[in-house]
This record gives C-alpha cells, structure tokens and sequence, in this order.
C-alpha cells in the first residue's frame, strides 16, 4: 500500500505544485489519477518514485519511507509520458537494461509480446513510432513483475486495439500476481473501463478519491415520466444530486438509499430506466454536491 | 557496510555500454596519439624521453577526457526524460554516485595504465630511452590528476542543471585561482614595491641599502632582489594548473588526493541533494546563478583593467569587453536577455567594484613588506663544478659572518650566482667573486657534496658524438665512469670524444656529458660500441681528420673503403693511445690506435696521397 501524508512539492520554492497532498492507494488494484493539464499528477508520480524530492510531507510504501530506497524501488517501475531510450538502442537491449535493474523481469514475455505486436525485437527503438515506443516501454514495465506499476498518460498514442490489448494485459497481470498499477490521465474516458480506484487531483491536492464500484452501486441514473405533472419536488424524499427535464421525461441521478427504487416504483411512472453511469458523470455529479465545478477540473 | 547499498555493478555495467563508443574511442585515441607523439621521436633522432615528452598530449587532454567520461557517466541529470528513465530504476543516489564515480577511477585507471603499458614496451623494444621513473611518475602524476579533474567534473554537474553550466563550474575550480594568481603577480610586477631586511648586525647591510631608524630599507628596483613578498594569491595552485606552471618539480600528490577527497564528498552531498527537474537551465537558483556568473567576470574585468592600465586607448574596448561578456554570458546561459536597464546597472557596480579591488591589490602589493630577520642558519644554493659543468648543490651554512658578508655583496657583475634563502618563502641572489666562491667552498662541509653520480643512479650511457649510440650500462662502465668521475684525469676539451650518462631523480632527468679521452680504460671500453655503431651504420663516405695525415687522405681512404673496413673489423679492439685517430662517416666516429692506421697506410702504400691519386 502506498500512502502519502501531506505531501508538499514545490519548484524554485515558490511555485506549489503539490501542497498538503494526501492520498491511499491499495494494493492489487488499479488506481486511476485524474486531473488537468498541469495538475501535477506527473509530478506526484515522480515524487512517488523517488525523481523528485518532495518539499516536506511523507511517502510510506508497504510501511516504509520510499524516498531513494533502493529496496523499495525494486517493487516499482515508472513509464513517463515522455518516453526515453538510449540511442541505437533495441527492444532487446532495452529489456536487457530492465533486466540488469529488476531481479523477476520475465525476457520470455518480452519476447512472446513482442511478437504477438509485431514489434522488431532488433530495431532501434527510435526509429518506432510513437505508438510503437510506448508499447515497447510499457512491455518492458510489465515484464519487470515489480509490485507498483506506474503509467503517465498510459496509452498516449497508442492505437484503440493495442489499447485494449494492453488493458487485457494489465488485468491479467493483476489476476495473475498482486500488482498495483497507477495510471494517470487527463481523460477520464481512458480510464474508465480498468480503473477500480480513483483520485482526482486538482488545487494542488487530491480532491476526491473513491473505489469506482462503490461509487458504481451508491449511484442511480434514473430516467422517470409520471403519469401526472410531476417537478423537482416530486422527488424531495429521496437524495437527488441532479435532476434535469425534457418534455416529459426526466432524468434523476440519485444516491441509491435503502427504499429508492421502492420509492420510485410506489410513483406508478409511465417509463421507469436505471441507466449505466459513465464514471466522468459519477465524478461530475460527486463534484457537483461537494460544491466545485467539474467543467473547469478536468 | 553493507556493499551493496553503495556499490551496482550492473547498473554500472549498464551505463558504460550505452556510452561504450565514445569511451572506447577515447581510450584508442589517446593510447595511440601517445605512442605515435612518442614514438615520432624515434624518427627525429631525439631517442631520449623524459617526463614531460611522455605527457605531451596528456597534459591537453587533462582537460577534456575527465570531463567527457563525467558527462558520459552523469549527463543523465541534463536530460529530463532522461532523469525519469534512470532515478526511477531501483537504485539509489548514492549508488549512482559511488558506483559512477569507482567506474570513472576504473576507466582512468585503464586508460593511464593502457599508455603507462604503451611507453614501456617502446622502451623495451626500441632505441627510446625512457627512464622506469618517468615511466612510473607518468602513471601516478596523470592518474591521480585526471581522477582530480573527473571529480571536479562531477561537482560542477552536480551543481548545474546544463553541461555549459557544468563546464563554467569545473573552469571556475580548476582554473580561477591560478588566474587570480597570475593576475595578482601581474599587479606586482607592474610596480615597484619595497622589502625591509631588518639587520641586527651592521654588517650584514647590503651595500645598496640606506637605513631607516633600526631597519634597513633597501629600495627595490627590479625583482632579483627578494623575489617572493607576500601577495594575495601566491604559490598555490590547483593540479593540473601545477603541471603547467612547474612541471613535476610543483605538484604534491598528497594535495591532489586530499582535494580529490574534499571535493568528492562535496560531489557527493550535492548529488545526493540535487535537485532532478533542475535540468536543461544552467542555475535555477537565481543566487547561485549571479556568484557563478561574478566568479567568471572577475579574469574579464582584469583583462579589460590590465589593458586600460597599459594604455588608456585600450579603454573603449575594455567596456566593450566588460559589456559584451555579461550580455553573452545571459544568452548562453539563459538563453535570453531581460531587463536591460538591470544588467546595465549590474555591470557597473560589479566593474566598479572589481577595478576598485584591483587598485586595492595593486596597492597592497606596490607597499607589500616584509621584516625579516637574518637568521643564525641559511640555505644557499650554488654551483657546483665537478669539472665537466656547472650544477646546483644546496648547502646549509651557520658562519654568522660569511653570511653577513655574503648577504651584503652587490657585485653582480661576479662570475658566481649563489641564492640565500632567508626562509622557505625569502630569498636573495647574491653575485660572488671566485675567491668567496672559493670561500664558500671551503666553508662547506665536503660531505654535503656528494658526487651526482654513482653506480647505482646511472641508467643509460650514449655517445654524444651520435646519440643513437648505446652503450649498454654495465657494472663494468658505471665503475670506469665513476671512478673518472672521481679523478682529477678530467682536465680535456676535446669535444669529440664525449659520452652523455643519465639518471632520474626527483621527477628529472639528469643528464652529464664529458670527455672520457684522458682515461684510456675508459675510451677503450666506450670505443668498442662507438667502433661498432660506425661500422653498422657505415654507408661509403668516409674521411678522416688528423691534420697530421697526408694531404687528400679522404680521398684516398674512399677508394680503398672496403679494404679499410676489413681492415678495422680486424683491428677494432687495439689498445687506444692518446693520439689515436679518428675516422668519420656521417654522424659515426671510428677511433683506432694511430699506430694501427699507419700500417694500414704503408700496408697500402697510401702514405704519400699524391701518388695514389
């Protein structure tokens, strides 16, 4: 587990990126971090992985300080957004290199993926595209078997199949071993389909952090039309976060209660639809009731 | 201690292979450029090395290898995405520190050895002639000098977040205090400056001087008088600067390696304390920024004073100078120019302030005195002849009066310099007439002069007739030569009969040439090599020189080469007499027993050249 207690960074010491941070990530799971261009979710991934040092503040992995803790950094591997390799450098000598970091890195499935993306094992790295050079760093990050994953901006020019491939992947690699993965992205639609933790920073700290499926099942959307004229206040029994009309039909998303769904049945409506909630409409709606605008977060 | 949490062999291992090419190429370059600089001696005839023939392009690349092998080892930290790549491994700082910094020693270690091996094998398998000790010195002076330089490297990039800011950083190490120093000695010799000798007894006064109160004050006009005064920045150095300005005699390997170590463990903390998105700027710390940029404005605004101060039309150029380098400056470094009013008001406090300085020093150093008391015991350094030239013995004398006298002599226009040294720092040259050296001599314990050469400091022997010529430096010759070394069988001039000895000591090669032509064992034993050499090297041409032989002898001895030569294979190891006679042939000399070289004119007939002609 990785928590971070009031985390400060700052650049040139007056420029607060990071102040007063706090955050939890568990283990085995997959924890998305939202926020907009500038937000300092790279930054905070940095400070986690030992890059950066942090102003003040305290990051504890699996009970330990991490901050240039070679130990702990054997269990941790960081894909940034902007992607080196060294030059003339190949997909072998670069898993080579990881290899000479990471005790557990696993070649054969450098090999085997390689393969399957059609990937030159022996071609210089640099000579890929971009896509390809993601592809290649995120395949050597999860061959290193290291227990925290770190992606920024994970699948940054990668194409919507590899996308996917690579998000069977990481799930796999979750089911097989009891790996954390921490992704980053200013797009909260990339994340939605892996993530099952989320933490959006925004002002420097991490404003809000939830467990998707909880957020998931605490939630209803909830399309209603009542036989007679009905408003807002129809509803006032149960907790609406957001309520909007077209014609006839409204659309409701509501905390889900013990009685909600009785209660809307007992209003003997004319069309009656729980709707699937996207997670930027949970985030929105959740932002909404702790009184900020999303629009202008993410 | 755990090793491992200082020491990664493979994450070394790792960053030498992506930098292999440039370091293999270093390493190849170097070794080569130095055998073949070395080697090319051999072709130009100059077949005796010494230290500083072997450090030729060492001394240049001094400058550049450690650096570029730092910025291999440590220029991640110029690269952002670079930074990511590398400290998010699982190794520490430290590690990255400690294990960069044992594979640069390595890597300095092989290069240094590479060439120490190079120099060795040239002077096993070919006619160079270098000693084991310049050989040996080479290899400890370069070593621990270039690690000083690959340390300091990682100093300056520890500090700065760009390689040109690294660069000024080592610069400013390595070479500002050597420039402040040369700039400081230069103020001094613009001017005058005044010495007090404060003699206690009246006869020590110099016959220059006139005497203030108790002191005598002696108006210095030139500074043969008292050298050294004391001056801001004098005598110390910083290795290699030491190289440059003293050659070995200057250098301390303990000051080298004591720096190495400070500057390590600097190297080390601001390592381990840098900050890693300080990249691609120069100096983040906007402080830090303005000391660097001060510390390296200090030589320009000198330059520009020092020319000002020699001619006044120097001075629009001198702004220019001032000017010009404080905005290139910011365009290098920041790589743009804000607010100009700023840098202009900057430039002329920092100009005003540094000129103002250096009056100040310049003023310090015109009044810089020095009350010395002549002590009970001095130092002299004074040639010595052993009766083939002139070297320097340093001896220690406690006569109060031969001092006193010695000190108060002003006749320079005397054939004998000697230095008296008033203490490790104060010294004065004093011009003796032949009888005070005669004197002094007298004065000195014998002991104290050992003869230079002996049997065991003796390594090589040539023939200075022609250098090629090798007399191999047996017990036997050492013997023969310090034994005439030691007689009074020295007293002869003729030049053609020289032989050269060397040895190595204190960093040096020593080297006594003199005439072995009075001491017929001896010129026997050399004539055997210097016979052989002329017969090997024998290409036709061949004359002699006794002004005693008959008239269009060379012509005569060039028709009958062959038989001539024959003629001397047989007879080369005839005993020499005192009027032997010598043949020539380009550079080679043949001496054979005149006796023997008559028979063969009458066994020819050739006494009469006339005749044969």
């Amino acid at each position: 587990m990785i928590e971070i207690k009031n985390l400060c960074k700052s650049f040139d010491g007056t420029v607060d990126v990071l102040k007063d941070l706090n955050c939890c990530i568990p283990d085995n799971a997959i924890y998305g971090l939202v926020g907009a261009n500038g937000s300092g979710k790279s930054t905070l991934l940095r400070c986690i992985n030992s890059i950066y040092k942090a102003t003040s503040g305290e990051i504890v992995v699996d009970g330990l300080p991490s901050y240039d803790n070679e130990e702990i950094k054997k269990e941790m591997v960081f894909i940034p957004d902007d992607l080196f390799f060294y030059p003339g450098y190949s997909l072998y000598d670069t898993a080579k290199f990881y290899q000479s970091m990471y005790d557990n890195f696993d070649l054969e499935f450098v090999f085997d993926t390689a393969r399957k993306l059609k990937l030159d094992f022996d071609k210089s790295i640099n000579t890929f595209s971009k896509g390809m050079r993601r592809q290649c760093a995120i395949i050597c990050a999860l061959a290193t078997n290291a227990k925290y994953i770190f992606f920024d901006e994970t699948f940054d020019g990668i194409d919507p199949v590899v996308r996917q491939y690579f998000k069977k992947l990481i799930a796999s690699q979750m089911t097989k071993k009891d790996t954390t993965v921490i992704m980053t992205s200013h797009n909260l639609r990339e994340l939605e389909d892996i993530c099952d933790n989320l933490g959006l920073i925004y002002n420097q700290k991490i404003l809000f952090e939830s467990d998707v499926n909880t957020l998931k099942t605490n939630m209803l959307k909830v399309q209603i039309s009542l036989k007679e004229d009905f408003d807002e206040d129809t509803f006032s029994k149960l907790d609406v976060l957001s309520y909007k009309r077209i014609g006839k039909v409204a659309t409701l998303i509501i905390n889900d209660k013990k009685g909600t769904k009785k209660y809307l049945e007992s209003l003997k409506p004319i069309i009656l639809d729980y709707l699937p909630l996207t997670l930027e409409e949970i985030f929105i709606y959740q932002m909404e009731a702790l009184g900020y605008a999303f629009e202008k977060m993410v | 201690m755990h090793l491992k949490k200082w020491f990664n062999f493979k994450y070394l291992y790792q960053n030498f292979k992506k930098s292999k090419s440039i370091l293999i190429f270093l390493v190849c370059a170097v070794f080569f450029i130095n055998l073949w600089l070395v080697g090319v001696n051999l072709l130009s005839g100059n077949i005796i090395i010494d230290f500083d023939s072997l450090s030729n392009i060492s001394a240049v690349i001094a400058f550049i290898l450690p650096v570029i092998l730092a910025f291999s080892l440590f220029g991640f930290v110029f690269k952002r995405k670079e930074v990511d790549f590398i400290m998010s491994k699982p190794i520490s700082r430290r590690q990255i520190y400690v294990s960069n910094i044992f594979g640069g020693i390595v890597y300095i270690f092989v290069i240094i050895l590479l060439n120490t091996l190079g120099f060795t094998l040239l002077a096993l398998f070919t006619d160079l002639f270098i000693p084991a000790g310049a050989i040996i010195d080479y290899f400890v002076f370069w070593l621990f000098t270039y690690i000083f330089v690959f340390i300091v490297s990682i100093v300056g990039i520890s500090i700065s977040g760009s390689r040109i800011g690294a660069i000024v950083i080592v610069a400013l190490i390595i070479l500002l205090y050597p420039c402040l120093s040369v700039m400081n000695e230069s103020l001094k010799n613009n001017t005058e400056y005044k010495v007090n000798l404060v003699c206690r007894d009246e006869d020590c006064f110099p016959s220059t001087e006139y005497c203030v109160g108790e002191k005598c004050l002696e108006q210095i006009d030139n500074n043969e008088y008292i050298y050294d005064v004391d001056t801001m920045f004098t005598g110390v150095f910083t290795t290699p600067i030491d190289y440059y300005r003293d050659g070995f005699t200057n250098y301390s390997l303990i000051k080298t390696i004591i720096l190495t170590i400070v500057y390590g463990v600097c190297g080390y903390f601001l390592f381990k304390h840098r900050k890693m998105e300080n990249s691609d700027v120069s100096f983040k710390d906007n402080k830090v920024y303005q000391i660097v940029k001060l510390l390296t404005y200090i030589p320009v605004t000198y330059i520009a004073f020092y020319l000002w101060l020699n001619d006044n039309a120097f001075l629009l150029v001198s702004i220019i100078i001032c000017i010009g380098y404080y905005f290139i400056y910011d365009l290098i470094m920041k790589k743009e120019l804000k607010d100009i009013f700023k840098l202009i008001s900057e430039i002329l406090v920092y100009t005003a302030l540094f000129v103002g300085i250096y009056f100040i020093v310049g003023l310090y150093n015109n009044n810089a005195s020095k009350e010395l008391d002549i002590p009970d015991e001095v130092k002299i350094s004074m040639p010595v002849n052993n009766g083939y030239s002139n070297y320097p013995q340093e001896v220690v004398i406690d006569n109060k009066d031969l001092i006193n006298e010695l000190i108060s002599l002003d006749g320079r226009d005397y054939a004998y310099q000697i230095t008296i040294y008033l203490s490790d720092k104060y010294y004065i040259v004093r011009y003796i007439t032949p009888e005070k050296y005669e004197h002094l001599l007298a004065e000195i314990d014998k002991k104290d002069i050992e003869p230079e050469f002996t049997e065991d400091n003796i390594l090589h022997i040539t023939s200075t007739v022609n250098l090629r010529t090798v007399i191999p430096a047996t017990d036997e010759v050492k013997k023969l030569i310090v034994k005439f070394l030691n007689s009074s069988n020295t007293g002869s001039n003729e030049v053609n009969r020289y032989i050269t000895i060397y040895k190595y000591e204190n960093h040096e090669l020593k080297t006594l040439s003199f005439d072995v032509a009075n001491d017929l064992e001896l010129l026997n034993y050399v004539k055997n090599y210097l016979n052989d050499a002329f017969l090997e090297n024998f290409d036709g041409d061949l004359w002699g020189n006794d002004e005693r032989l008959p008239e269009g002898y060379s012509i005569i001895l060039r028709q009958h080469r062959d038989e001539l030569l024959q003629y001397l294979e047989e007879h080369k190891y005839d005993e020499l007499t005192e009027d032997s006679v010598i043949l020539y042939s380009n550079l080679d000399r043949y001496y054979i027993n005149r006796n023997t070289m008559e028979e063969f004119l009458m066994e020819y007939d050739l006494n009469d050249a006339g005749e044969d002609t």
